[in-house]
């Protein structure tokens, strides 16, 4: 079962590896030569990796993966996550909760954080970023939580800026 | 760069010395995508308060906002050293109403923080500090502003090329070199600390093109930076270097290197004693400025680019940018903006000359 | 005067009041940078240049060696508490430094590095007293084919860790060398892979991969295996046993050579140290397989080589006045400021500096050592921060820190896509160390290989035709046939039997 599941993603992946590394190629024949004959010019090396990934993601298309089980249980960070894993409560999940949901959420998060930290300034972005997250998280404490994302929003503003005349975009908040 | 200044600060005091350390970097904060002059002012009372009456200036235009002060690269290079000293010079003499304020936006070697200042058209800051990439990137199209974009204010210092060989090397003169060149391209590599096409290569391949060698048979190898050119010549990699005097200043002197030709107009007494002629002496018509100025962003207000080449002006003159000089070796070439203007009009001709010549232009 | 002499005289510098002062300041400083993620010691010094301004030369410099030193052992602290790295040098210490504190083993990971530290420090500060003059010569003796062969050499590395899947770990550090690409070619001053993109034209930060890979996509790993980033207040403890001292002090000793040396290397420092540190005791050790699951060998190493190695590097400064690193460019750039201009007369004009530095980084790696320790419990707090916390506020220290290199909110943005990269590689077993040593090592060796061909006016015999450069490739060879023909053997014997 396991090989089996883990056999599919190496072929997924070698495709993509692959078409990755012919526009990667492709590239690689743009890079404009020097104006100079040089002995290597720019272009020599990225071609070189190009097709080494070429022959790399074909040997992954076709890569036995040796047994997992002996593998994953030496490991001891697997080992770890599954105890962790078991100690939890054995609740169902809410879609919220789905380590899927929480990884797509944290990214779009983070691009959302990015987005704003220049335009809504870094008290407001940092300060609604943690306590949103933490909350999302599932740490319920909320007055912790509102007092830490405080002292991480404002402390580090004012601290950097004010104190130390040190830049940090200050955005929608008139100071 | 100054955004560090907080990481120190707030490790200081966890060690309990801020107080120490708080006046050395309480300069405002600056902005380095936009201008911020609320930010500015409110910071102004941090240190820059004294400065206020002790002008003297020949328009009545004065500054009222700190001035964003530009190196357009990483801590610890030429610009930056400039920017950084200069603001130092301004500030201890009392030269200016408000704080010139350095920070670095480093990237594209100078590309991105020409971008920046290009921004700011018609104002009367930020100030950044400019040398010959300002020509020479825009030449080989890294950059889409190139210096007409910008108002020259004032330049300030200058510096030379110099061409090193080890001290028991066969080449006696520059000559020897370009002779050796013009007999066997492939047999001389000359190692300089800038990329193919930009400075340290210009200038040897100017000078070889006024000799009447093919410039573009000089065999080029660059490095990142003069300090690890003059490493590789140490060890026998290359066989001649050519970077600034400045950076050579160790070397020469330590005769662990040995100069043969440097490209100033006129001879320099250390240079001259190391046993090195000039190309003019040494019938080479050639000479090559690695100038360093100050530049501001496109149509500055005239009586801002007044205000400021004055101030430079007065900056020469102390004392304390005298001592500054000596210790970092460098040489006074004030320009006001007018002569700046010209002479950078004709450092491009020239850039672009040697560049179409070594065919990296068409 | 002897050596002897020679660091009496420069004790008596270091050990003025205001001397101490400062390299304490320097170290608390930096090592307080040095933790925060995105800054190094070359912020760090940066930094300490308007500080210095007027400052006693001597008294400057200490500063800075303090800084220095500080900030190398700061990086540490993050790698191993949140696999966060710090600073570039650090990133071979998260290996075994994390998986150390996800055991519970937290204390005695910091402790080792603090250490290990301090024995490389001083392993590499006693070198640049009795052998530095030497050793500059040495130094210049490596060229552009010398360096592309200690580049091979170092990436030969990349077998021994790539784990599981060799192809995966080959794919990794393909895929690292193709990032280390990006941007202006400084051969030729072509860009290559910008897209057109201005912010793209210097190439992606090496701290910003190390960042994405390691800690956002430790972030991602947390949230999809729902664990917390180490075991919650279990700080363990900080003693060692005699058995682990037993074990460690031979991998201490023998990285702390190997980093003094290449931090003698111009252009290759703490980072490359660390990671040939690294490796060369996987490859050793008989136990090399738990490498990368929390082998205290595997902390010890790196720590003391890159400790080591940041000492190597003021060799080339202060014999030769080139700087082998950015770090230490920036070094020079002050004490030019400061008036004094590094080189093999520095020994004879300014002895009161060289020596000077000398002592005070005896000093100064003291202090580290007598601060950090009963540091340790303090700083390991953060693994109580409940988990929840702990996640979004790692993920906001890795913005500011990128955003303190830069400003540049496309930065930030890079961040977020090394570390979908990150989360993706460790959910499909690829390696993350092959990719990361890559990025390091790829971008150095094409560039050398270059400019040798330059040189040689393309005659690729000039690798070979130099005894350095043909001895480093051997090596290589070596190293990369050596295992192989081990397991050939094991083989044979196996049948046989």
């Amino acid at each position: 079962m396991d090989t089996l599941k883990r056999f599919r993603p190496n072929q997924i992946i070698s495709v993509i590896l692959f078409l990755f590394s012919i526009f990667y190629i492709v590239l690689a024949y743009q890079i404009p030569g020097y104006a100079l004959p040089r002995p290597v010019d720019a272009d020599l090396f990225p071609k070189v990796l190009g097709f080494s990934m070429v022959i790399l993601s074909i040997a992954l298309f076709f890569e036995r993966d040796r047994p997992v089980d002996k593998e994953s249980e030496s490991e001891t960070e697997d080992h770890l996550s599954h105890e962790t894993e078991e100690k939890e409560e054995k609740r169902r999940e809410t879609f919220w909760e789905k380590a899927e949901t929480q990884i797509v959420v944290t990214a779009v998060a983070i691009a959302a954080y990015i987005f704003l930290l220049e335009r809504a300034g870094f008290v407001l972005t940092t300060l609604v970023f943690v306590y949103g997250m933490t909350w999302f998280y599932g740490y319920k404490g909320h007055l912790a939580n509102i007092i830490v994302a405080s002292i991480i929003g404002f402390g580090f503003y004012f601290l950097l800026t004010r104190g130390l005349g040190v830049y940090l975009p200050p955005g929608l908040l008139p100071f | 760069m100054r955004h560090l200044c907080k990481r120190f600060i707030y490790a200081a005091g966890v060690s309990g010395m801020s107080f120490a350390l708080l006046t050395a970097c309480g300069e405002p904060p600056d902005d380095p995508t936009e201008e911020n002059n609320n930010e500015a002012e409110a910071e102004s009372n941090a240190d820059g308060n004294q400065s206020n009456d002790t002008n003297e200036v020949a328009s009545d235009w004065e500054p009222e906002n700190d001035v964003d002060y530009i190196a357009p690269a990483d801590a610890g290079g030429g610009w930056d050293t400039l920017i950084r000293t200069t603001a130092q010079v301004i500030d201890e003499e009392d030269l200016a109403p408000v704080n010139f304020a350095p920070q670095n936006i480093p990237g594209s070697g100078g590309a991105i923080g020409w971008a920046e200042v290009a921004g700011h058209a018609g104002e009367p800051q930020p100030l950044f500090a400019a040398s010959p990439p300002i020509i020479l990137v825009p030449l080989t199209e890294t950059s889409q502003y190139d210096h007409t974009d910008f108002t020259p204010v004032a330049n300030l210092i200058t510096d030379y090329s110099i061409v090193l060989v080890q001290p028991d090397s066969e080449f006696e003169s520059v000559v020897d070199v370009f002779e050796a060149i013009e007999e066997d391209p492939q047999s001389v590599s000359v190692g300089g600390g800038s990329a193919a096409g930009s400075m340290d290569h210009i200038s040897m391949a100017g000078a070889a093109a006024e000799f009447g060698v093919n410039a573009a048979d000089v065999n080029y190898v660059p490095f990142s930076g003069g300090g690890e050119a003059m490493t590789n010549l140490l060890g026998g990699h290359v066989d001649v270097v050519i970077t600034g005097v400045g950076e050579s200043t160790g070397q020469v002197e330590s005769g662990e290197l040995r100069p043969i030709a440097y490209s100033s107009e006129e001879p320099i007494e250390v240079l001259a004693d190391a046993g090195a002629e000039t190309f003019i002496e040494q019938g080479i018509d050639y000479t090559f400025d690695i100038w360093r100025g100050i530049m501001g962003p496109p149509d500055m207000p005239q009586e801002a680019v007044q205000y400021y080449e004055n101030m430079y002006a007065d900056m020469m003159e102390t004392s304390t940018w005298e001592g500054q000089v000596e210790n970092l070796g460098w040489i006074n070439n004030y320009q006001n903006s007018e002569e700046f203007s010209e002479f950078l009009d004709e450092q491009f001709e020239l850039f672009e000359d040697v560049l179409t010549e070594i065919g990296l232009v068409e | 005067m002897d050596a002897f002499e020679n660091l009496l005289y420069g004790f008596e510098i270091a050990l003025q009041p205001e001397a101490l002062l400062f390299v304490l300041i320097g170290v608390v400083a930096g090592t307080v940078i040095g933790m925060l993620p995105g800054l190094g010691p070359i912020s760090a010094l940066a930094l300490m240049i308007p500080i210095t301004y007027g400052m006693d030369p001597a008294i400057g410099i200490i500063l800075m060696a303090g800084v220095y030193y500080g900030a190398i052992f700061g990086g540490s602290t993050s790698s191993i508490l949140l696999n966060a790295p710090g600073v570039a040098g650090t990133v071979a210490t998260s290996f075994d430094g994390y998986p150390l504190a996800k055991q519970g083993k937290a204390g005695k990971a910091l402790a080792i590095a603090a250490y290990s530290s301090f024995i490389g420090g001083t392993v590499s500060i006693v070198g640049l007293m009795f052998i530095a003059p030497l050793l500059g010569r040495v130094a210049v003796s490596f060229g552009p084919s010398e360096y592309f062969a200690l580049m091979v050499f170092g990436l030969t590395a990349v077998v021994s860790l790539s784990e599981k899947s060799l192809i995966k770990g080959l794919i990794a550090a393909v895929f690292g060398v193709m990032v280390s690409l990006m941007g202006m070619d400084l051969q030729t001053g072509t860009a290559r892979y910008t897209f057109g993109n201005i912010n793209l034209l210097d190439g992606i930060d090496f701290l910003i991969v190390a960042l994405g890979v390691f800690a956002l996509g430790e972030v991602f790993v947390l949230l999809k295996k729902r664990s917390g980033a180490a075991k919650q207040n279990s700080l363990g403890s900080l003693k060692l046993t005699k058995q682990e001292v037993r074990e460690i002090a031979p991998p201490i000793g023998r990285s702390s050579i190997l980093g003094f040396f290449t931090g003698v290397l111009p252009g290759a420092g703490a980072t490359i140290g660390s990671f040939l540190g690294y490796t060369m005791e996987k490859n050793i050790a008989k136990d090399g397989n738990t490498f990368g699951k929390g082998n205290i060998k595997g902390v010890a190493a790196p720590e003391a080589a890159n400790n080591a190695a940041s000492g190597g590097s003021f060799v080339p400064l202060l014999t030769l006045g080139v700087p082998g690193s950015g770090t230490t460019a920036v070094l020079l750039g002050a004490l030019l400021v400061m008036g004094i201009t590094p080189g093999p007369l520095m020994l004879e004009d300014r002895p009161d500096v060289f020596w000077g530095v000398i002592a005070s980084m005896y000093i100064g790696n003291i202090f580290l050592l007598i601060l950090n320790l009963p540091l340790i419990p303090l700083i390991s707090k953060i693994l109580n921060v409940p988990r929840a916390m702990l996640l979004s506020l790692i993920i906001v220290f890795c913005m500011i820190g990128v955003y303190g290199l830069s400003f540049n909110p496309f930065d930030l943005m890079l961040v977020l896509i090394f570390g979908l990269i990150g989360f993706a590689m460790r959910m499909y077993n690829f390696p993350a160390a092959p990719l990361i040593l890559a990025m390091i090592l790829g971008a150095i060796m094409e560039e050398n290989m270059r400019r040798a061909l330059q040189i040689s006016s393309g005659d690729w015999m000039i690798f070979v035709d130099k005894p350095i450069s043909l001895t480093l490739l051997i090596m290589a060879a070596l190293s990369l046939l050596i295992p192989l023909v081990i397991r050939v053997i094991k083989f044979i014997n196996r049948k046989k039997a």
